[in-house]
C-alpha cells in the first residue's frame, strides 16, 4: 500500500532530530601536525598519532578550539567553563586507535538555537530549532571494500584504507528534538541545514560542501499520532548529500514509517543510508543491540577550560547572522527575493556588498556582476572570485556610466579590458582610446550617412513608424564604433526626420 | 598485529577470525581479566554503578590526601604488603595477586607523587623491602629531597647498596 504524504501528516505527526558533522579548515589535524588537504594521494598525511602507532601522544589543536567556540557562540549556546575528551571505543579499520577522540558527557557548547524561517500556507514562518550540543572529535578515515556484494568489510576479499581523514577537526551539532513542525518537517529540516550551512561560511571555519563530505547530516526521524505524546521509534538516515537530499529523506523516511505503522508494523530502530537516484533509504546496520561505545574520559589530554576573557574576545568577532544580514541589504537595496538569491546562488553577494559600498548605485553593481561579469566568468570557465576585476573596477566603472564618459556598450569593453589585465578602468579607457562621441556634429555626419543609404527605412521613420528608428540607430552605433550614447543618437535622429 | 604476534593468517582467513586467534593465543590469563573488567565496567547499564561510582570513589580518595597533607609534608609507607613471592605461586588467586598494589594504587587514583626506595632485607626471608614516598600533586621536588636525604642514610648505615647485600637469585642461596 502507497500513502501519499498528505495521507501522512494528516494522520501523523514527524518528530525531528539532526545530527550535522562540519570539518573544519584548519590547516592541522585535530591532535597532530598533520596536514588538512583535500584530495592527497592516500596515506601521505599522516603519522604516528594519527596512525595511532604504540606510544604516540595527542595534543590539541587551539585554532580547532577556538573554531568550535564561535560556532557554539554563533548558534546562542553556552560555553562550558570545563569540558573534556573522552574515548568512544568501537572497533573498525578506518580508526587505528579502536577508538575515536570525542566528547561525550562534558562538550564545549550546549543549549544553543538556530530559528529558521520557511514558507508556508499561511505565509512565512518562523521555526526555533533547539542545539543541544556542540562537540568536537575526529573524523575517521576512508575504507574502500573491495569484492563482495554488498561494498561492506564483511564478504569483502580486501580492503583499502586512507587514513589522510584520521583525526581532521570534525564539529558535531546535535539538535534536541523538534517538534511541531507538522507536514513542514522536510522544509524546517532543510532550512536548518541550509541556515547553518551559511552561518558556518560565514564564520569562515569550514568549507561546508555536502558533496565533498565537508558538512554532512544524519536525519533522525520518528511519527507520533497527532495529539498523542508517546514518541514513536526514530531511523537515522545518514549519506545524506545535499539539502534537497535532506529534504527528501525526511519526506521519504515519514512516508515509510506511515507504511509501517498503518500495517501495524514495527518501526525499527536503525541506520539507513539515502540513496540519491531513487530519494529512499536503505537499511544500514540496526542499532537494536544498542552499540555501546564504553566511553570513559580521554586520559592522554587535559581537560578544555577556555578562558573567559578570551570567549568574550571571540564573541565579539562573530559576524552578523548571514540571514539578517541579507534581509538588512535586500532591504535597504530593495530588490527581490529572486534577485538575493540570484545573486546568493552565483556567490556574488559579498563582493556586490562591497562595490556598493564603494558608491556604486546597488542596481549597476548587481546587474554588472550577474550578468556581463558572471557570463564572462562562465565563457572563461572560471569562478568570478578569481577573475581579475575587483569591486573598485567595477564601482569606478558604473561612475564613468554615470558620468557620461561611457555608454553600457562601452563599459562592457572596458570591463573585458580590465578582466583581460589591461589595467584599472582608467587605464583601460586611455590604452583602447575608448571614448563616447559627445559631439553632435559627428553624430549628425552620421546620421546623415546612414539615412542617405537606407533611405527607404529612413523614409518610413519620417511618416511616423517609429519602430524601424531602431534600425538606424543601430547603424549610426556601427559607424561611430560603439562611442556614441544611443540616447543622444535617437535623440538627433528622431530630430533630424521630423519626429 | 604488525607488532609481535600474528596467528591464524592463512588464505581465506579474515581479518576478525586473526585477531581472534592471536589474541587468544597472545594474551594471557591476567590481561584477558583485566579486560573484560574494564569491558565490563564501562558498558552501558554498568557504566553508572561501576565507573561512575568509581569515579566518585576517586576523588574522596583526593580529598582523603589532600587533608593529609595539611598535617604533613609527605607521607610514608611500605611499597608493597609482602617481600616477592615465587613466580606463578598466587597465579590462582587474583584478589592476593592484586592486594600486593594496595599500597601504591592510592597514588595513583590521587594524582600525586609517589617513589619507592630499596629500604631493607626483611627478617623472615632476607628479600628487599620498599619504602614509598608520597608527595602533594606538583610537589614532587620535595619527593626527591625526601628520598635522596633517606638513600644518603641508608647507604652510610650499609656501608654499600642494598644490592650487594641481597641474596642471589635463581635458586642459590
Amino acid at each position: 500500500m502507497s500513502l501519499t504524504y498528505d495521507d501522512v501528516v494528516a494522520k501523523y505527526e514527524p518528530v525531528l532530530g539532526l545530527e550535522v558533522h562540519v570539518e573544519l579548515n584548519t590547516n592541522s589535524k585535530m591532535f597532530c601536525g598533520c596536514s588538512t588537504i583535500f584530495g592527497a594521494e592516500p596515506n601521505t598525511q599522516t603519522c604516528p598519532v594519527c596512525l595511532a602507532l604504540p606510544g604516540a601522544l595527542p595534543t590539541v589543536n587551539e585554532k580547532a578550539i577556538e573554531s568550535t567556540i564561535k560556532i557554539g557562540l554563533a548558534l546562542n549556546c553556552s560555553i562550558a567553563p570545563f569540558s573534556r575528551f573522552a574515548r568512544k571505543n568501537y572497533f573498525y579499520p578506518d580508526m587505528p586507535k579502536n577508538f575515536q577522540i570525542s566528547q561525550y558527557d562534558e562538550p564545549i557548547c550546549v543549549n544553543g538555537y538556530v530559528d529558521v524561517e520557511i514558507e508556508t500556507d499561511e505565509g512565512t514562518k518562523q521555526f526555533r530549532v533547539e542545539v543541544e550540543r556542540v562537540h568536537m572529535e575526529e573524523d575517521t578515515g576512508k575504507s574502500l571494500h573491495v569484492g563482495g556484494a554488498t561494498g561492506r568489510i564483511h564478504g569483502a576479499d580486501y580492503s583499502l584504507l586512507d587514513y589522510n581523514r584520521a583525526g581532521i577537526p570534525l564539529v558535531e551539532i546535535v539538535t534536541k528534538i523538534v517538534p511541531g513542525t507538522g507536514k513542514y518537517a522536510p522544509e524546517v529540516a532543510k532550512a536548518y541545514v541550509s541556515e547553518l550551512r551559511d552561518i558556518l561560511r560565514g564564520l569562515g571555519v569550514s568549507d561546508v560542501k555536502m558533496e565533498q563530505g565537508s558538512l554532512r547530516c544524519d536525519a533522525n526521524v520518528s511519527l507520533r499520532l497527532i495529539g498523542s505524546d508517546v514518541l514513536g521509534t526514530r531511523s537515522e538516515t545518514k549519506n545524506v548529500n545535499s539539502l534537497r537530499s535532506v529534504e527528501r529523506a525526511v519526506r521519504g523516511e515519514m512516508i515509510r514509517h506511515a507504511e509501517l505503522l498503518n500495517e501495524g508494523e514495527r518501526v525499527v530502530q536503525e541506520t539507513r543510508h539515502f540513496q540519491e537516484d531513487t530519494g529512499l533509504t536503505r537499511s544500514g546496520r540496526s542499532k537494536e543491540q544498542a552499540e555501546d561505545y564504553r566511553y570513559f574520559p580521554e586520559p592522554d589530554l587535559v581537560p578544555v577550560a577556555p578562558d573567559a576573557a578570551w570567549v568574550e574576545e571571540l564573541r565579539a568577532g562573530i559576524p552578523e547572522r548571514p540571514s539578517l544580514h541579507r534581509k538588512r541589504l535586500q532591504e535597504a537595496w530593495n530588490v527581490p527575493a529572486k534577485e538575493m538569491e540570484a545573486m546568493i546562488n552565483a556567490d556574488v553577494l559579498g563582493i556586490v556588498e562591497a562595490t556598493v559600498a564603494l558608491g556604486a548605485d546597488p542596481t549597476k553593481a548587481r546587474s554588472w556582476w550577474l550578468g556581463e561579469i558572471s557570463r564572462l566568468a562562465n565563457e572563461r570557465d572560471t569562478a568570478i572570485a578569481d577573475l581579475s576585476i575587483t569591486p573598485t573596477d567595477v564601482a569606478a566603472i558604473v561612475a564613468l556610466v554615470e558620468k557620461g564618459e561611457l555608454t553600457d556598450k562601452l563599459a562592457r569593453q572596458v570591463v573585458e579590458g580590465v578582466i583581460a589585465g589591461e589595467g584599472t578602468p582608467a587605464e583601460v579607457v586611455s590604452k583602447r582610446g575608448i571614448k563616447v562621441v559627445n559631439d553632435d556634429g559627428a553624430l549628425m555626419a552620421a546620421i546623415e550617412k546612414v539615412c542617405a543609404e537606407q533611405a527607404e527605412t529612413a523614409e518610413k521613420v519620417r511618416n511616423g513608424h517609429l519602430p524601424a528608428a531602431g534600425a538606424l540607430i543601430g547603424a549610426v552605433m556601427k559607424e561611430t564604433k560603439g562611442q556614441a550614447d544611443a540616447a543622444r543618437v535617437r535623440e538627433l535622429l528622431l530630430g533630424h526626420l521630423g519626429q | 598485529m604488525r607488532y609481535g604476534l600474528r596467528v591464524g593468517d592463512v588464505d581465506g582467513a579474515s581479518a576478525e577470525s586473526v585477531m581472534n586467534l592471536t589474541r587468544e593465543v597472545g594474551f594471557g590469563k591476567e590481561v584477558k581479566r583485566r579486560i573484560i573488567l574494564g569491558t565490563y565496567a564501562l558498558s552501558s547499564g554498568y557504566y553508572d554503578a561501576y565507573y561512575g561510582s568509581a569515579q566518585k570513589v576517586r576523588t574522596l580518595i583526593t580529598q582523603d590526601f589532600t587533608n593529609a597533607f595539611t598535617k604533613a609534608d609527605v607521607l610514608v609507607s611500605p611499597t608493597c604488603p609482602t617481600t616477592a613471592f615465587k613466580i606463578g605461586e598466587k597465579a590462582n588467586d587474583p584478589l592476593a595477586m592484586y592486594l600486593n598494589d594496595i599500597a601504591t594504587i592510592p597514588v595513583n587514583m590521587a594524582g600525586i607523587g609517589g617513589m619507592s626506595l630499596p629500604s631493607g632485607l626483611a627478617d623472615e626471608d632476607g628479600l628487599p623491602v620498599g619504602f614509598q614516598i608520597m608527595s602533594p600533586v606538583m610537589k614532587d621536588e620535595r619527593m626527591y629531597s625526601v628520598g635522596a636525604a633517606l638513600e644518603a642514610a641508608l647507604l652510610s648505615k650499609w656501608g654499600a647498596p642494598l644490592l650487594d647485600k641481597a641474596p642471589i637469585m635463581g635458586g642459590a642461596k
